[in-house]
């Protein structure tokens, strides 16, 4: 995998302000309300973030992580509560932010092959063909799958799906970036060079990532912030600034004890989680 | 060097094809020498007459008989085809319109295809719009009950995906819907192309002056048996065509299905 | 969650379809009423309506009815008796199994209505030349779908079987036959529109006396729509009960298997 540092061509959104300021007041979301398997899985999410910010997201299996980036992104509505994007309701997905799902074998098109899937997004917004061919070029190689561009989907393997389903992201190149355990099915060398991909695509384009893990290491490794949910309803338990001076390194950055003791903390955090609402804590 | 098993077992089928296919004939070929039945003449008769009729008589059996048929049965198959899965789409889309007219389309669907022909003879007289018309009713169903199966049972993940990176409503349609549902679509029109042959041959044997089916008929008034045999094997040959074209455009829009 | 509001779905589904068939009703009643489409093309609904329930109170139009539905039925029988034994020897034997798919691809192309010129010289235009017809055309989906069925057998199940000293005859009907079943079942099923379609269109091609087809044809012979359309809507219903009723039983006797729809 290669992870070029810079390429000057298209800085094209750069220059301007870093965009993407986001706030959840106080979410609920109920499941199935009023049947018998009613399900009350946001039980009042206050938190914000700002421009240009990385935030990790960690909580039990199950609390409702991934019901959470849904609300937030406007593909779902929330039974209470309201989202906001620089001061605007949030009530369908904003055309600067995009979502990376968990379930990636599913939100792949099998039918397009993977070069294809990468660009189907862009031929919505106008950008000429060079452009998106570039893009995409760009994008498969960042995740080191260049030479699978004319495969299907169903001839990769999972990581590899995985894989591609980031490189559409990050060809679509939106100010928001909301990330949902991306990472979960690479070995981990792949997942530790994505990790840098995605830290340096983040602080070259200014963007700001929400970033669903279920792996303490990645959450402090990446974040500026670790927020941490509680088991179903889930609210937030805590908010722990990481205050590791970038760019981070793989082995000297987890070396240090600032990390060492940060990440003991988010792991205490979650266990207490888990055995807070009586139930053991995820698969964490 | 090594030769693949998988190479190996494909030539055993052949084998076992070509090996079947051989005992089938001669079945066929001793079995009417030694009946000397009157209405099993031999396979060599029947592919003297398919060579001689048929084939050495090119221009005149294409105008007469395989033009004819082809066009009606292609221009039913193609409208209802069209008409069915845009309606088809609307309706899996549409739980609310899918209540509505489902009903309809079940009772419609059970009626056993050539029933229609009396009533669409009685309405539109015996000439090519009726047999196209027919043709193009018998076929709408199955077309149209496997394309809304399609359409409602897409992944979910696959539309939030398309609203995610805010896909277009059209673009939504072709790019994701349609093919989505692909694989269902195709699997109505195979069905459909059976039926739609069934009706062509129908049609032609109550109501024509021309198509295979009308030959067919010609020959069992006048008691040519070989001529029967003959016919009914161009159709079987025609038929087996037609199923082969519909395969390989399958596999062509379908091949990321292999992958 | 989802089985609650399924169930709550149900009967907001059925009051759709009866409004979408009233609707349906009364709009064709209305466009022959105003006279917008003439009776010679679409007489009203209503008199449409009217005339399936004359004709199901008349013993003479049951007389034809039964008259096909007899050939259908004798014709599955036969095919039924025949093919799933045969079925069931095939598919024991993977080259056998092979064999039959080669001869059955072979002749599949071949519409079985074609045949009816042939089944009229050697039968006559009676119920014997529906009912070869019926047997010939039903054969191959049982056949293959018997065979089918043999080759989803859980070798696992036989040899457990073979373990506790069943014997042969014994394993072949407690396992195979019961493994087999659903496979078969649905074979049934393909047969049953068949044999109804076959023996529809015998009697339009070979004419004759008796029937439901011949009913069709006399009466649009003489240009009566309404029956013509009458008729038309007894076959959907007959089509309606039929599958219905085997879809039923399907799912009482079958709902243990998650049987694969093998078309033939
Ligand atoms: N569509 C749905 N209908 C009913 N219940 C649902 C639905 N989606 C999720 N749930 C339930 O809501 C809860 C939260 O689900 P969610 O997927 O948000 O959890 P998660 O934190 O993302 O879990 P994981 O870490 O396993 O990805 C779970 O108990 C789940 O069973
Ligand atoms: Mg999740």
């Amino acid at each position: 995998m290669s992870i070029e540092p810079m390429h000057e061509e298209s800085v094209d959104d750069s220059g301007a302000e870093a965009s993407g300021s986001l706030a959840a007041t106080d979410l609920h979301h109920v499941y199935g309300r009023g049947t018998s398997e009613e399900h009350h899985a946001l039980g009042g999410i206050t938190f914000s973030m700002n421009k240009g910010e990385f935030v990790a997201i960690v909580g039990p299996s199950g609390c409702g992580k991934t019901t959470l980036l849904r609300c937030l992104s406007g593909l779902m509505a929330p039974t209470s509560g309201s989202v906001m994007l620089e001061g605007v309701p949030v009530e369908s997905v904003p055309k600067d932010l995009t979502l990376v799902f968990q379930d990636y074998r599913r939100s792949l098109y099998p039918w397009l092959r993977v070069d294809a899937n990468v660009e189907f997004p862009l031929k919505n917004s106008g950008i000429g063909k060079a452009e998106r061919t570039e893009r995409v070029r760009q994008a498969l190689e960042d995740v080191g799958l260049s030479g699978h561009a004319s495969k299907y989907p169903g001839q990769l393997s999972g990581g590899m799906q995985q894989r591609v389903s980031i490189a559409r992201a990050l060809a679509y190149r939106p100010h928001l970036l909301l990330m949902d355990e991306p990472f979960a099915s690479v070995d981990a060398q792949t997942r530790a060079s994505l990790e840098d991909v995605l830290l340096e695509v983040w602080a070259r384009r200014r963007k700001t990532v929400l970033f669903v893990t279920h792996d303490i290491d990645e959450s402090v490794y990446l974040a500026d912030r670790v927020v941490v949910l509680s088991n179903a309803p889930s609210h937030v338990m805590a908010e722990i600034v990481v205050d590791i001076p970038r760019p981070r390194d793989q082995i000297e950055t987890k070396a240090t004890p600032e990390f060492v003791e940060l990440r003991a903390e988010v792991a205490r955090l979650i266990r207490d989680a888990g055995t807070g609402a009586g139930k053991p804590a995820g698969d964490s | 060097m090594t030769i693949s098993p998988r190479l190996i077992r494909h030539a055993k089928d052949l084998g076992l094809q070509i090996i079947v296919v051989a005992a089938v004939l001669a079945v066929w070929k001793l079995g009417t020498e030694w009946a000397d039945s009157l209405y099993f003449p031999s396979p060599n008769k029947v592919f003297a007459e398919v060579w001689n009729g048929w084939i050495l008589d090119w221009s005149n059996t294409w105008e007469d008989n395989l033009q004819p048929s082809l066009m009606r049965l292609l221009s039913g198959f193609f409208l209802a085809s069209f008409f069915a899965i845009t309606t088809g789409i609307a309706i899996g889309r549409s739980r609310t319109l899918g209540d509505y007219v489902e009903p309809i389309i079940h009772f419609v669907r059970s009626i056993p295809p050539p029933a229609l022909l009396p009533l669409f003879l009685v309405l539109l007289g015996i000439d090519d719009t009726m047999k196209i018309v027919l043709i193009a009713t018998g076929v709408f169903p199955p077309i149209l009950l496997n394309t809304i199966d399609g359409v409602r049972s897409i992944d979910p993940l696959y539309l939030d995906t398309a609203t995610a990176y805010r896909i277009s409503r059209s673009r939504r349609l072709t790019h994701v819907i349609l093919p989505s549902a692909g694989p269902k679509i195709f699997a109505g029109l195979r069905i459909s192309l059976s039926i739609a042959v069934i009706l062509m041959v129908i049609s032609e044997l109550i109501a024509a002056t021309n198509g295979v089916g009308f030959r067919i008929l010609q020959a069992q008034r006048q008691f040519k048996m070989v001529d029967l045999w003959a016919g009914l094997v161009v159709l079987g040959t025609m038929g087996a065509f037609l199923n082969g074209v519909l395969s390989l455009v399958e596999r062509r829009v379908l091949r990321w299905r292999r992958a | 969650m989802a089985s609650a509001s399924r169930s709550r779905r149900v009967p907001v589904k059925w009051v759709r379809g009866a409004i979408g068939a009233g609707v349906l009703f009364v709009a064709l009643e209305v466009l022959t009423r105003a006279e917008l489409v003439t009776a010679e093309y679409l007489p009203p609904a209503s008199s449409i309506l009217r005339e399936v329930f004359s004709l199901l109170t008349t013993r003479a139009f049951l007389r034809d009815l039964w008259v096909t539905i007899q050939a259908c039925l004798i014709g599955l029988a036969i095919a039924t008796l025949v093919a799933v034994p045969l079925g069931l020897v095939l598919g024991l034997g993977r080259t056998a199994y092979k064999a039959t798919i080669v001869v059955i691809e072979f002749l599949r192309p071949i519409p079985s209505v074609a045949l009816i010129p042939l089944a009229i010289l050697i039968y006559g235009r009676g119920t014997d030349m529906k009912v070869a017809l019926v047997v010939f055309a039903c054969l191959w989906p049982i056949l293959f779908n018997t065979i089918y069925g043999m080759h989803s057998v859980d070798p696992v199940a036989a040899d457990t079987a073979r373990v506790f000293g069943l014997g042969r005859i014994r394993i072949g009907t407690r396992v195979y036959l019961r493994s087999a079943s659903p496979f078969i079942f649905t074979g049934f099923k393909i047969a049953t529109s068949i044999a109804v379609i076959l023996a529809v269109s015998a009697e339009l091609i070979a004419g004759g006396s008796e029937g439901i087809g011949i009913v069709m044809l006399e009466e649009a012979s003489v240009g009566n729509q309404k029956t013509v359309y009458a008729v038309t809507i007894v076959t959907g219903l007959i089509g309606l009960v039929l599958l219905g009723a085997l879809g039923a039983v399907e799912r009482r006797m079958f709902a243990w298997a998650q049987a694969e729809r093998a078309v033939a």
